[in-house]
This record gives structure tokens, sequence and C-alpha cells, in this order.
């Protein structure tokens, strides 16, 4: 200690001696230990030193004063003052050394800090980040070991430990329930009751938090040479906040990529469910044939389609069970399926198709737990007449003419609900001004705000009121039916896709 | 959707409530996967409080329905609201399922099914 003197307070020892050998003495040395460390004249005389002084600083022997040739009274006495006036002043220069080295401490701890926090600007993963955090923060406050524990909502826990995994799982769990009760930063004792044996002496506990959840915690263990100060939970508290800063900041880009990637989906289910309906409607003698196709935000499985024999049509309106990408590509599956039957000669018969689709479906809709209502139709142009087939699809209403409007009930179960299907053949005949419309779902159970559904009876009486009237054509038909249906929903969004098509019977001669 | 699960002379009764759909289906599904596992599982659906389905939950039930089947046991559904009912009846999957007014007459119906099976044994 009182080396530093010598380091920083030459002149002033130089100036001690001139006084005193200016007053007679031949020599005045400090000695530390024995040993010399300060000596004018510097070669050593004769004679042994007759005045000594010790010097203390904080209470302990730190050396001692000697003057040779000098006895006069009061000598000693004065010896004793400088011996004292420059234990002080060793003492001060040793506190003052102490706080400028916790100050050189503490500015490397902001700069520490401050390279955390511009670290965050980088885009790391929850996993770099956290390792990242782990190194620094056990280097920074001068820990044996530290580990960080993360348990974000989407996620499986993210875990690290530093400079190994020498704490178990388990016990780990343990530690981030506690500081998941306490929301707070604790320091534990290995005395501590609650925490049992452990092979550490002390720890402290660090929060993260994320809107006002506890998603994990920071643990700090045995800090070198000491226990933890309150400057160390400041500093742990703030390391904490930037964490946790930084865990929300990740967690909100990860839902805004998987909104993205949602609504990406969304677009192209919509793209490839528009490709995928007819481009023109067909032109059959006697009949108008109008159709319609709204979807919805998230695009179900409608589809509707034609296909023309001559003067004869084929049409199909379905509904596959289910939303999104699925629905859609089921869609696509069950719509071509469809088609290719109507390529073989003799033409089927509707149910013939169902029953034939079936087979070629099930096994597919059954893996991925999904049907598909169907509703065809064949048309013969010459005799008028409707021959259909229903696979639990609704609502299919048929309006005769100045009469009442009644569901054509399915007989049958929808594709993929069992190996074989039942539906069976029925027939129609159109007479100039009947009506069929053929819809999908989304029309009967459109709801408005309060929940409240449009409803098979409303639609039916819907249909019979619009049908009634003589002047309605197909497509006037159509409009009207989706007019009334939004009418209903008012700001309710669309839930469900609503397709239609219709056929009405015109007064037009058919081919004979 | 809230759901709860008992135990019941050899069954399994599964209690819904709410909606039947897009959303609340897969939890559903899950459920069903769970509780369909062997041997001969017998499941009760108490339909009494689900106010709404669409094809979703529909096909959610489909599926328990042939799992169930596979691992030796069935699926029934009771207490169907009227609005549910139309829907079952429009699809036709009333036939598909046995349908039955109370838990209790499903509860019967399981055990009846029991007894069969011992006569068959």
């Amino acid at each position: 200690m009182i080396d530093l003197l010598l380091t920083t307070h030459t002149p002033l020892l130089e100036r001690l001696a001139a006084s005193w050998l200016h007053d007679g003495a031949s020599q005045f040395s400090l000695r530390v230990e024995g040993k010399v460390l300060f000596r004018r004249p510097a070669q050593n005389g004769q004679g042994r030193p007759e005045l000594r002084a010790p010097l203390a600083v904080d209470g302990r022997a730190a050396g001692e004063l000697l003057v040779r040739g000098v006895t006069s009274p009061g000598a000693q006495e004065r010896l004793q003052a400088d011996a004292v006036l420059l234990s002080a002043l060793t003492a001060s220069e040793t506190h003052l050394d102490r706080m400028t080295a916790e100050l050189v401490h503490t500015r490397d701890q902001l700069l520490a800090l401050y390279e955390m926090t511009r670290a965050s600007r980088l885009k790391l993963s929850l996993e770099q980040l956290l390792t990242s955090l782990i190194t620094q923060i056990h280097h920074l406050l001068q820990t044996e070991r530290a580990f960080v524990v993360l348990k974000s909502p989407a996620q499986a826990t993210l875990l690290y430990q530093y400079p190994t995994a020498s704490i178990s799982r388990d016990t780990l769990d343990y530690y981030l329930q506690m500081v998941q009760q306490e929301a707070r930063p604790l320091v534990l004792h290995s005395h501590h009751p609650k925490t049992g044996s452990a092979s550490w002496r002390s720890m402290l506990l660090l929060p993260i938090m994320v809107e006002e959840q506890v998603l994990g915690g920071i643990g700090l263990i045995d800090k070198k040479g000491g226990a933890f100060t309150a400057s160390d939970l400041k500093l742990g508290s703030a390391i904490a906040e930037q964490t946790a800063l930084q865990v929300e900041k990740q967690l909100l880009y990860q839902k805004q990529i998987a909104q993205t990637r949602l609504e990406t989906e969304m677009e192209l289910a919509h793209h490839v469910h528009a490709r995928l309906l007819p481009e023109r409607l067909p032109e059959v003698p006697g009949l108008q044939i109008a159709a319609g196709c709204r979807t919805a935000s998230q695009v179900g499985g409608d589809f509707y389609d034609f296909i023309c024999h001559g003067d004869d049509l084929t049409m199909i309106v379905g509904d596959i069970s289910g939303k999104g990408m699925a629905a859609a590509m089921l869609m696509t599956m069950t719509r071509a399926v469809l088609r290719s039957q109507q390529k073989t000669e003799p033409l089927p018969t509707p149910q013939e198709v169902i029953d034939r689709a079936n087979k070629s479906l099930y096994a597919d809709f059954s893996d991925v737990n999904m049907f598909a209502t169907v509703f065809v139709a064949h048309y013969s142009a010459t005799d008028r007449l409707l021959t259909y087939a229903n696979a639990g699809h609704s609502p299919v209403i048929y309006c005769p003419a100045g009469g009442q409007a009644r569901l054509l009930e399915a007989d049958g179960m929808p594709i993929g609900i069992l190996p074989h299907s039942i539906s069976a053949d029925q027939k129609l005949t159109l007479a100039p001004g009947d009506v069929l419309v053929a819809a999908t779902d989304g029309f009967s159970e459109a709801e408005d705000e309060a929940q409240h559904r449009f409803g098979y009876e409303r639609f039916l009486e819907v249909v019979h009121e619009l049908a009634a009237n003589p002047h309605n054509t197909a497509r006037s038909l159509v409009n009207q039916l989706y007019a009334l249906v939004a009418e209903h929903s008012g700001r309710h969004p669309q839930s469900d896709d609503q397709t239609v098509v219709i056929l009405k019977a015109s007064e037009e001669e058919p081919p004979r | 959707m809230k759901f709860t699960v008992n135990e019941r002379e050899g069954a399994t009764v599964i209690e819904l409530s709410g909606r039947f759909d897009n959303y609340t289906a897969p939890e559903i599904r899950e459920l069903l996967q769970r509780v369909s596992v062997g041997p001969a599982p017998h499941l009760v659906v108490d339909m009494e409080a689900v106010s709404f389905i669409d094809s979703t939950g529909l096909a959610t039930l489909v599926q328990g329905l042939k799992r169930s089947r596979e691992h030796g046991g069935d699926l029934r559904l009771c207490a169907l609201q009227a609005p549910v009912r139309m829907i079952f009846e429009l699809t036709r999957l009333d036939k598909a399922f046995e349908i039955l007014p109370t838990v209790d007459d499903a509860l019967a119906a399981v055990g009846e099914g029991h007894r069969l099976k011992q006569l068959d044994d």
C-alpha cells in the first residue's frame, strides 16, 4: 500500500526528506516489511536511526519512517505527525484506486450492455439470441455458471446452460416455476429452506417478462469472489428487460410470418378454385342456364361443372367438407374424377357417376378424413327429362311453374363416407317455366351479426317467390338470390362459399 | 369448444358444447383420436349443447366413427338439437350414425351391443 506513495507522491517524500536533512538529520528513510523503499541521502550511512514512527493504513501496520542524526525534543512528535499524514494519504490513494477500478468495471459493463442492444438490431433467431445472452451475462456479472430458460407458447421450451449443462432439466423447471410465481428478481442461497440440497452457494434468478407474463428466467450461479450485490441485481434486471424486448420482437416476427404464409395460401387456393370453374355457360335449347360462385375469404370446396353431349347437358354441383387449401385440392380431384366419368360410352346415369366416383375417391377421402356432397343431373333436351342423383347435397330446390317449391332431398350419403354409395336415379320433367336451383349450404348457413342463419325454410320461401315471377330469367334469379343473402348477412363476413346453378325451362321448342 | 369426458357403464361419454365448426373441430378430432384406441372403444357423443355443426364438424365425427370401428368399437350420437339433426338428415349422415334421443338410450345400446357380441363369442 505504502508503495503507492512512491508511484504518485515521490516529490512529496523528497520534500519531507529535504526538510529533515535541513534540520540536521543525516538520513531519512521509509521502510516497508524490513525493506528500504526510500532513503535520502541514497547511500546507506553509519549508525542506527534514533527516531522511528510507524505507518498504519486501515488499522494495519504498513511500514515505518526512520530518521538518524536528530535527537532534539519534539523531533519524535514531528516524525509521528509526518507518519500519520503519510498514512492518511496512502489510505486515500488506496480508496481512490479501488473506486477507479470499480468505475472502469462499470464502464465496461455499460459498454457490454450497449453491445447487447446493438446486437439486438441484428435479426437473430430466438436460439441465437439466448446463447449469445447467456455468454454475455455470465461474463458481465462474473459468475461461475449461468442458465436461461424460455417457454414461449407456440414452441418447445428453450434451454441453455453455460459453460456446461450442469443442472438437471427438472431442477431448471423448478426454478422457472419459482420465478414465474414471484415475477421479480430473486436471490437464493444454498441454505434457503425451499431449495433443499444444492451444489451452489448463491443464485440470482431474473424473470423474462413479455406482455406481463413470465415467459422464462435467467439464472446466475455463484458470483466469483463474493455475493450478489444490489448493483448486480440492477444490471441483471436491465439485461433481462432487454432480453424480454428481443424475445417479444422475435415472437411477433414469427407470428407475422405465419400470417403471411396463411394469406399466401388463401390467395393460391382462390386462384386454383377460380381457374377450375367453367369459363362459359353452355347453351341448351329450351333451357336458361345461370351460375355463380361467391367465395368467402378462406376458400371452401364448392364447385360446379357442365359437360355437354350434343344438345344434352350434365350439370354437377358439389361441396367438399372443410375449407382452405385442403378443400380446394380435393375439389380438383373430385371435379376431375366426375368429369372423366362423362367421357365413357355409354354415358353413365347420375347414380352410376356418383357410385364410380365414390369408388375412385373413397380411399383418398378417408385418408384425409373429408367427404364431398354432390348433386349430378343429366338433362335431355329432346324430352325435357332431368335425371338426377343426390349424394348428401343440399339445398337443391325444384319449383314447378305456378306450383310449390320443394327440396329435392338426398337419398345417398356423400362421397367418401362409405366404400359403396347408395344413391338412386330420380326423374323429373321440366315443363316451361319450371325452375331448378342447385345451391351449396353457404346460402342457407349464411349468418348475420347476431348469428341468425338464413336457413333452409327461408331459402325455400325465397326461391318460391322469385320463381313465381315469370319475368325472372335464370340469371336474374341468381343475382337476386345473392342480393337477398347479402342483405341478410349485413356486415357479418361471409364464412363459406356460396355457389348456385339455376336451370329454367323456357318456352322455346326443344329440338325434335 | 368446451367438452367433458366421462367413463360410464363401459363407454366413454363425451359431452360437447358450443359450435362444432372449422375452428373448433381440430381439438375434437384430437380428442376422438385419443379416446378411440383399443380395445373396443365405445364412444357416446352427447350433442345436447351443440348449437351448430358444419361440414368440418361432420367430417370429424365421421372420422371418429371409422376409427372406433377399426378398433372394434363404435361411436353413437345422442340428443341432437333440431337444426343439427336437420343437417344430418339433409346429408343423409343420419344413416351412417346410430342417433339416439338421450345418453341413457345410447348407453343402453352400447350394453346391448356387448350382450350380442357375447352371444356371438
